[in-house]
């Protein structure tokens, strides 16, 4: 018997790791001014007046000048195969309620592991491989975004590794760890939840290979030394001196 | 990034942050800096004072205008 595979209708963005749209699981070839529209409406995720989109995406050119703009990006979300996509009035846009945005998911995701600790079976794999937001675009309202998701991936990698060692997941938890410790490396906090996890599977020798490794970095790139609560957490370790 | 009129646009993110056992005065600072966007290229550097951290921006800024210039 052959499998039939379903293919998906709802239209999925994809804006961590680079922009894809994709239309019952198709890739769809968009032009740059319409990624920008709607990776711009799904940053905000609400209704926006069409004149603050065609500003902001546009704000070099004169005001007729981006107005048309922003209607010829729109009516290129507009060509068969696309329906939904957005979601617009005469006044406002916001990314369709259909659309499936991979960023939306990673926030709710992150948050939900800060606020409660309740973990879902995707979460690691969603997590360790979010990457970044729109990695290779530099404008203004996707810098500041980018930011707020790369804090917000690294609280909860600390978060989920923490929670994972907590019932016992020790590998999963050093992946969650080791993640965060690179988005970061000079971040106490992450090395703090990853030597914890390696203590509490009772593996002092990576704990103490991962205190020395912060220690040195810290040492080359600050001239800076581990805090004392971290260095007697080590110190107090069988193995003696660090 | 070339644009048009010969325009080059650089990016400069400065992440700072106070780890709460450090010595006073002490921030860390991360840099992550591209001179040519749309080459993508990156470089990575980390300050521990508000000092340095300005010291290496201007130095990163010189050298901006210096590949512009010719320099």
């Amino acid at each position: 018997m052959t499998a039939v595979r379903v293919a998906v209708e709802t239209p999925r963005l994809s804006l961590l790791n680079g922009f894809e749209l994709s239309v019952r699981d198709e890739p769809v070839e968009l032009p740059l001014s319409a990624q920008r529209v709607l990776a711009f409406l799904a940053l905000h995720d609400r209704p926006l007046q069409r004149i603050f989109v065609a500003g902001s995406l546009w704000c070099d050119a004169s005001e007729s000048h981006a107005n048309a703009s922003l209607r010829t990006a729109l009516w290129r979300l507009r060509r068969p195969g696309r329906a939904g996509v957005v979601d617009a009035t005469t006044t406002h846009l916001r990314i369709g309620r259909e659309v499936e945005v991979d960023l939306h998911d990673a926030t709710r995701r992150a948050r939900r592991l800060l606020d409660d600790g309740a973990l879902e079976p995707d979460d690691l794999r969603s997590l360790v491989s979010a990457g970044e937001l729109l990695p290779d675009w530099y404008e203004d309202w996707v810098l500041i975004e980018r930011e707020r998701h790369r804090q917000l991936r690294l609280h909860a990698l600390e978060a989920l590794c923490a929670s994972l060692a907590q019932t016992g997941r020790f590998a999963d938890a050093a992946e969650a760890g080791l993640a965060a410790v690179s988005l970061e490396p000079l971040r106490e906090s992450a090395h703090r939840v990853l030597i914890g996890a390696h203590l509490s599977e009772g593996n002092a020798v990576e704990a103490i290979r991962q205190f020395r490794f912060y220690r040195r970095l810290l040492r080359d790139q600050l001239g800076l030394e581990p805090s004392s609560g971290l260095s007697e957490l080590v110190g107090m370790l069988p193995t003696g001196d660090v | 990034m070339e644009r048009a009129g010969g325009e080059r646009v650089g990016v400069l993110v400065l992440r700072i942050w106070i780890e709460p056992d450090d010595p006073p005065g002490t921030v860390r600072a991360r840099i992550t800096a591209s001179r040519d966007v749309l080459r993508g290229e990156r470089e990575s550097i980390a300050a521990a004072s508000p000092e340095q951290a300005l010291e290496l921006i201007r130095a990163w800024i010189d050298r901006f205008v210096a590949h512009q210039t010719g320099a």
